[in-house]
């Protein structure tokens, strides 16, 4: 049984102003408890060749949840990440993980605390793919150390969960970008930390893998974890438990994926060229957000 | 994973016999073709194949380090040990020696005395490391990797300047840099191999121990750092280990081309390995290699000898040629 509903864009409109003019809106989700919050940040701006990427934007990611980070290129989305994740440093507002400043967390403990991956473009070279995924045990046995037993059944069990046993011996430069992507996938996810942000890991992903990393971070993130992704395909954000939709640097919204607010707002957004319609399956709302050609 | 450890053992194991045998060699080839009665001429082959052999295996083994680190770091299978100025460094060291005429008389650097030799290696070793430190405060530390290139080829072309100048005015300097830049293994004597040996057995060994942070930079540097890694301080640490690499191997061999480039590259042709591997194979490959070049550049043309680096020059430039050309067809496909 399918219900379709074809959204308009003119309940946008007042969306698209800053975010002062709806302070009840943005951020509207830090009434948790502060537990539930392993990573806050607070007014976040980045400034970066004399424009604003990342402007005033607060957010909080919670615990057991997913959040997909959507918007328009250059919208501020990997800089926003790379805030949370403590790579760049904010020219106003702080991060706070777990309470306390990114800044004041010994390098060591925030890496056991935080796993990144980066957009794939950045990694290149020649050592199998398994030693890449056995990366992700770096903070846990530390620079000078070797990774032990237990490593290496994480590392074993994060290469199962993404498919890449079958090239765990091969090179990352002579795999594929699909095969290199869930390689550098399973490192990010070899580190089990409790925060997770992953910048477009659905890149150079066919169908079946993608869908797989849906359910790779749902399951994650029932088991507790707190991610963030950025993600391209707003089918796939729209399963997110949340979507945090970037705008010009400013966080336009933060609502969960069935608000007809965030669907006017992104048809907006993207200038109509989309269209969201609902549908019910096995009793879940699901949506689909299709290119208007 | 265990076929990659095994194929690494076997390679580490036929590498070292490479530089056995090519020692081996070393001891056999003389001025006059290659004599194995080695009793007769134990004298001579104590005073000068014996040290020169070695040496030429340990300023190899040090080229490769150092250039498995530059490709490491860079991220760039193309770097070579020679990148952060310490060439020109060198070079200038050498030029400064010379024209100054404190170190050696008149103008033949196979005449120095044990002194002016000092004095030679002394200069280059300070010269190398000098021109690495330049293009580290140039770039302001190591914290952004393209900025530390573009810092070394401005002190290479300021360094090389002020050595052109030094040259005109003592043309005397011209010749001992030219042996210099062409590179030589003819001068190694028993204390050139005692500083390889210790500047090795101390480099190296560090160097395997904090290779892990040269596979994390595989992953990129924001993944890396998001590991925990302090990048600036650990990159500077390996860059100056690969300074003080490449000082000692350029200040007692000269400036000896290709081994540092081509050794790490044998080596990843060969295994699938890590850094820390890769590092302690391309030692052993860098040796074989260049104690290769140096039994060819004595024997090949008896009683004359050709300048080393001239050879490795060759071979290693035709080797890289077909590198590329492989590559050039593989991206066709």
């Amino acid at each position: 049984m399918l219900v379709s509903e074809p959204i308009s864009g003119a309940g946008a409109v007042a969306r698209a102003e800053p975010p002062e003019a709806a302070p009840s809106r943005v951020g509207s989700n830090l009434g948790f408890r502060s537990d539930d919050v392993p990573l806050r940040g607070e007014r976040l701006c980045l400034k970066l060749g004399g424009r604003r990427v990342v402007d005033e934007v607060s957010v909080a990611l919670r615990e057991g949840a997913w959040t997909a980070i959507v918007g328009p290129n250059g919208a501020g989305k990997s800089s926003l990440l790379s805030l949370l994740g403590g790579l760049r440093k904010p020219n106003a507002g702080q991060v706070r993980l777990r309470g306390r400043a990114l800044a004041d967390w010994p390098a060591a403990a925030r890496a056991r605390q935080i796993a990144w991956l980066a957009q794939q473009g950045e990694a290149e070279g020649d050592i199998a793919a398994r030693d890449v995924v056995r990366l992700g045990r770096l903070p846990h046995h530390g620079l000078l150390g070797a990774p032990g037993p237990a490593d290496e059944r994480i590392v074993a069990a994060a290469m199962a969960e993404t498919e890449c046993d079958a090239f765990a011996d091969s090179r990352l430069g002579e795999l594929s970008g699909g095969e290199r992507q869930r390689v550098l996938l399973a490192r990010a996810l070899a580190v089990e930390a409790p925060v997770l942000l992953l910048d477009e890991p659905t890149a150079h992903l066919d169908a079946p893998h993608q869908s797989a990393l849906v359910r790779s971070v749902t399951r994650r993130s029932a088991a507790g974890a707190a991610i963030a992704v950025v993600l391209h395909d707003l089918t796939l954000a729209l399963a997110a438990d949340r979507v945090w939709l970037m705008v010009a640097g400013r966080l336009l919204i933060d609502t969960e994926p069935d608000d007809p607010e965030l669907h006017a707002a992104l048809v907006d957004v993207f200038d109509a060229s989309i269209a969201i319609e609902r549908l019910e399956r096995d009793g879940r709302a699901l949506h689909v957000v299709r290119p208007l050609i | 994973m265990k076929t990659a450890v095994g194929g690494a053992a076997w390679l580490s194991g036929w590498l070292a016999l490479a530089g056995l045998v090519l020692l081996g060699c070393g001891l056999a080839a003389g001025s006059e073709g290659w004599s194995f009665a080695w009793g007769r001429e134990s004298g001579l082959i104590g005073a000068i194949r014996a040290p020169r052999s070695l040496g030429a295996w340990c300023a190899g083994a040090l080229l490769g380090v150092s250039g498995a680190l530059a490709q490491g770091l860079f991220r760039n299978p193309l770097a070579d040990p020679y990148l952060l100025g310490s060439a020109a460094g060198a070079g200038l060291g050498v030029v400064l020696v010379i024209a100054s005429g404190t170190a050696v008389a008149g103008s033949s650097l196979a005449g120095a005395d044990w002194l002016g030799q000092l004095g030679l290696t002394g200069a280059a070793f300070l010269g190398a490391l000098g021109g690495v430190s330049l293009t580290l405060l140039l770039a302001g530390g190591a914290a952004r990797p393209l900025v530390l290139l573009l810092g070394g080829v401005v002190v290479g072309v300021l360094l090389g300047a002020v050595a052109d100048l030094l040259m005109l005015l003592s043309p005397e300097a011209l010749r001992g840099k030219q042996i210099f830049l062409l590179g030589t293994t003819g001068l190694l004597g028993w204390e050139s191999v005692l500083v390889l040996g210790v500047v090795l057995g101390v480099t190296l060994p560090l160097a395997v121990r904090f290779a892990l942070v040269l596979d994390a930079l595989v992953l990129g540097e924001a993944s890396a750092s998001s590991l925990g890694l302090d990048l600036p301080k650990l990159r500077l640490m390996l860059v100056s280990l690969m300074a003080l690499c490449t000082g000692a191997a350029v200040a007692q061999a000269g400036l000896i081309a290709f081994v540092g480039l081509v050794a790490p590259h044998l080596v990843r042709r060969l295994v699938t390995v890590t850094h820390g591997p890769l590092l302690a194979l391309s030692a052993l490959s860098g040796g074989a290699l260049l104690l290769a070049a140096d039994v060819i550049a004595r024997s090949v043309i008896a009683p004359q000898e050709l300048p080393v680096g001239v050879l490795t020059a060759v071979v290693g430039g035709c080797y890289l040629m077909l590198l590329l050309r492989r590559r050039a067809v593989d991206a066709r496909v």
